[in-house]
């Protein structure tokens, strides 16, 4: 509608533009016309007028001279009144009107130049000595003689040729002037025709312009809106997608936390079983089974491993460490397994450092080392780390039955095994080389694979070199421990009875004194009463270390609970939170750190965090640390 | 006589025709009576579409005739004149009523044979004269006369317009009205 009326008005001022031009054009012809004919007509008109008059004059004349010749024809007395009424004619022309037309002339600004207006000052002057000439010879009462009627008469026509030749010359004049004018209105004419023209181009192209850039503008936005439209569709989607992808995630993450509780349990009941066994056989068995929950338990662990690489739970902490360490203590850790299937083990080392996460590159080494392990039958594995150039490339080599070229990629997909070796006994879910994939990712380390059928693998991780610099005390985790957990006082908080009691049994069996409730209120109520009886002169009971569960029944956490003890002795007691639910990161999730704000005069209480299912050791070594740690 | 005209056809038709005799009579003798004939030298002859002549088709003036019209006398100033004039003369829409050609238009006709057509021209509203005395001398061929047309130009300023100059012509001898 805009540009309808756009076009509209484009047209009328077109159209008025047009009228306008026309009419000048037709005022300019108009002008032009009388600009040619005013001036020429007055004069040519004098000279004619005179013309004639000085021919009535000699007819006049000759008249009378024939009278004078035959007196009976006509009186001569008429004859010569006649013709002297013709010379006063003339007379008045020159003497009077003459001086009159000229005056009107130059004051109405006519076109008299000086070259006709010299021409026309000559003509008069002709006029009047012609006049003076005869002027005596016109006496009413006297006669004129022959000789000076022929006289006059030649000089009649004299004057008449005379007249007709500045008529003709004024004529030419004019012409010319005219033409010069008439030329130059018809440049006027044909530049405004010019002009017009291309203002009508102009406007027409200003307007087929306009009306391309308005559709243009539609199209345009018509195609962003479209683009929009895809662009939103794309979002849902992708939404949707992820939606899907963390759903199941979080399913995967909520199984294993279920795998785990059980395995928690069983873990700590084998362990606290140990010290009660009597035979041989009965301590074998329960070696079986402890190593059958400890397989299940690695098992869990790498599952959970790759759930929490999925869900990006795992925190990358890099620092600068010696690679030689690492590997030493990769190689005292492995050399019983290899030396058990009969291989030999080789760790070669330069002393180069590496700046990265030394826990995760452990983790992946830990894998492709059981891995080598795992596949080879007879010869040796080596792990090497050695510079070369800008890089430091860490390999795992072994002499194993290798993976034939087109699996190279897919070896490193979830639940992948090489065909032929599920029989194994000890052969895992074909987890290892996807965590490792998946840690090297994370770290942005490339892993490259080399492998022949038969003839062994080879798999290199190549990390960035960095210039050696000595190594502060504190990376080298030497943190004095209390082995001895005598006396300490430990409240576990559970829901679950199997887990008190599991967890009771282990601290107990090395000389804790444990106190178990199920939930914050019982929490509380404990250590009010523990508060009455210490003031009634019994044992106190003050929690050295808080040992919680995260998820409490009915809505509660570990994180509140812990707080609430905190609290209740204004003490910042060490405090360790176990969970089975690896999508939490407790560690950088903002919404966490709210309830552990528990300010104490020495600052914000911190916490630590072990994942389910955690074994006896496990949990003892933590314990022992975290005791030792605020002995200290 | 009533009897007679009662019983009489014929004498009803010379009743009539004596009535038509009669206003011809009447009439012819009104147009040949009015305009006496010209006495002195003939200054003026107007020719055409007038009811009252005295020689053939035109009515023929001397001076006499024309003063006796009755003269009017107004100052102007002309394009032809240095200072303003004062012109003697009788009024166009004066000789023409006296001719029973009032309103119409007519050629001027000067003694050089110049002529100029008055179509268009409003000589009633813009007292127009026939002059024959300027500044109280009479007007000869020498001087442009001996009649001149001339407009009150000086009181009427939008007549002193070159259309209304052409038509003051000088050394008029000729009207002719249609």
């Amino acid at each position: 509608m805009k540009y309808t009326s756009l076009i509209v008005c484009s047209i009328v001022a077109a159209l008025l533009c047009v009228a306008s031009i026309l009419f000048l054009a037709k005022e300019i012809s108009i002008a032009s016309q009388r600009v040619q004919t005013v001036g020429s007509i007055r004069l040519v008109n004098f000279s004619f007028k005179t013309g004639r008059n000085y021919d009535e004059l000699a007819h006049a004349l000759i008249d009378y001279r024939d009278c004078r010749i035959t007196p009976e024809s006509l009186s001569p007395s008429t004859s010569n009144k006649k013709y002297i009424e013709k010379f006063d004619v003339i007379w008045s022309s020159f003497k009077v009107a003459y001086r009159n037309i000229y005056r009107h002339w130059s004051g109405t600004g006519y076109w008299l130049d000086e070259s006709r207006a010299t021409a026309a000052q000559e003509l008069r002057d002709r006029g009047l000595a012609f006049v003076d000439k005869y002027e005596a010879d016109m006496n009413p009462e006297g006669s004129v003689s022959c000789g000076r009627i022929n006289e006059m008469l030649t000089d009649i026509y004299a004057q008449k040729d005379q007249l007709n030749e500045f008529a003709q010359s004024f004529f030419e004049l004019d012409n010319r002037a005219a033409q010069e004018q008439q030329s130059g209105i018809n440049k006027l004419f044909t530049t405004i025709i010019v002009l017009g023209l291309s203002f009508l181009m102009m406007a027409a192209i200003a307007i087929s312009l306009v009306y391309k850039a308005l559709k243009l503008a539609s199209a345009l936005l018509e195609k962003s809106q479209q683009a929009e439209q895809q662009a939103n569709n794309a979002l849902v989607d992708l939404r949707q997608s992820k939606d899907e992808n963390t759903a199941q995630k979080r399913f995967f993450a909520a199984v294993s936390h279920d795998l785990r509780q059980p395995l928690h349990a069983l873990g700590l009941y084998i362990g606290s079983l140990q010290r009660h066994v009597q035979t041989d056989e009965a301590a074998h068995i329960l070696n079986c089974a402890n190593l059958s929950a400890e397989a299940v338990t690695e098992l869990i662990d790498s599952l959970l491993d790759l759930s929490r690489l999925d869900t990006g739970l795992t925190d990358t902490d890099q620092f600068r460490f010696s690679l030689g360490n690492l590997l030493r203590k990769l190689h005292a850790r492995f050399l019983p397994v290899a030396a058990e299937k009969g291989l030999e083990f080789i760790v070669e080392a330069d002393d180069s450092q590496v700046f990265t996460d030394e826990q995760l590159l452990d983790r992946m080494l830990q894998n492709l080392v059981a891995n080598a392990i795992e596949y080879t039958g007879s010869g040796s594995v080596t792990l090497t780390g050695k510079r070369s150039g800008d890089e430091v490339l860490v390999t795992v080599t072994d002499t194993g039955l290798g993976i034939p070229a087109e699996l190279h990629e897919a070896v490193f997909d979830e639940f992948y095994r090489v065909d032929g070796h599920s029989h194994n006994r000890d052969s895992g879910l074909g987890l290892g080389l996807s965590i490792v994939k998946r840690l090297g990712d994370l770290l942005k380390l490339s892993l490259t694979l080399e492998s022949r059928e038969r003839e062994g693998t080879t798999i290199t991780i190549s990390l960035p070199a960095v210039e050696n610099q000595p190594l502060s005390e504190d990376s080298i985790q030497t943190a004095p421990m209390q082995d001895t957990l005598e006396n300490l006082n430990v409240l576990v908080i559970d829901d679950e009875l199997e887990v008190r009691e599991s967890t009771t049994l282990i601290l107990q069996s090395r000389g804790c004194i444990v106190q178990a409730v199920e939930s914050i209120s019982a929490a509380k109520k404990l250590c009010e009463s523990a508060g009455i009886a210490d003031a009634s002169g019994d044992a106190k009971f003050e929690p050295d270390v808080i040992v919680s569960d995260y998820r409490l029944a009915r809505g509660e956490n570990g994180l509140n609970a812990i707080n609430v003890v905190r609290t209740l002795f204004e003490k910042n007691i060490p405090a360790l939170l176990i969970t089975g639910d690896t999508t939490i990161n407790f560690k950088t999730d903002t919404e966490f750190k709210t309830d552990t704000e528990f300010k104490t005069p020495e600052g914000l209480a911190g916490f630590e965090v072990l994942y389910k299912p955690v074994d006896a050791s496990q949990l003892l070594q933590q314990i022992i640390q975290m005791a030792g740690r605020s002995a200290v | 006589m009533l009897q007679i005209l009662k019983s009489s056809k014929k004498n009803r038709i010379f009743f009539v025709n004596l009535w038509l005799v009669f206003v011809f009579l009447t009439g012819w003798c009104t147009s040949g009576l009015a305009l006496d004939a010209p006495q002195g030298e003939v200054v003026l002859k107007v020719s055409g579409d007038i009811e009252l002549t005295n020689n053939g088709d035109e009515a023929w003036f001397d001076l006499k005739m024309l003063q006796s019209l009755g003269a009017t006398e107004f100052e102007t100033a002309t394009p032809w004149a240095d200072e303003p004039e004062v012109f003697t003369g009788v009024r166009i829409t004066t000789l023409m009523d006296s001719l029973g050609a009032s309103g119409k238009s007519f050629h001027a006709v000067a003694l050089d044979k110049y002529k100029v057509d008055f179509a268009g021209i409003d000589y009633t509203k813009y007292p127009a004269i026939i002059a024959w005395q300027v500044n109280g001398e009479s007007l000869t061929v020498r001087t442009l006369g001996p009649l001149r047309v001339i407009f009150p130009y000086s009181d009427y300023p939008e007549i002193d317009i070159a259309r209304y100059h052409n038509v003051a012509i000088w050394q008029l001898l000729q009207l002719e009205v249609h």
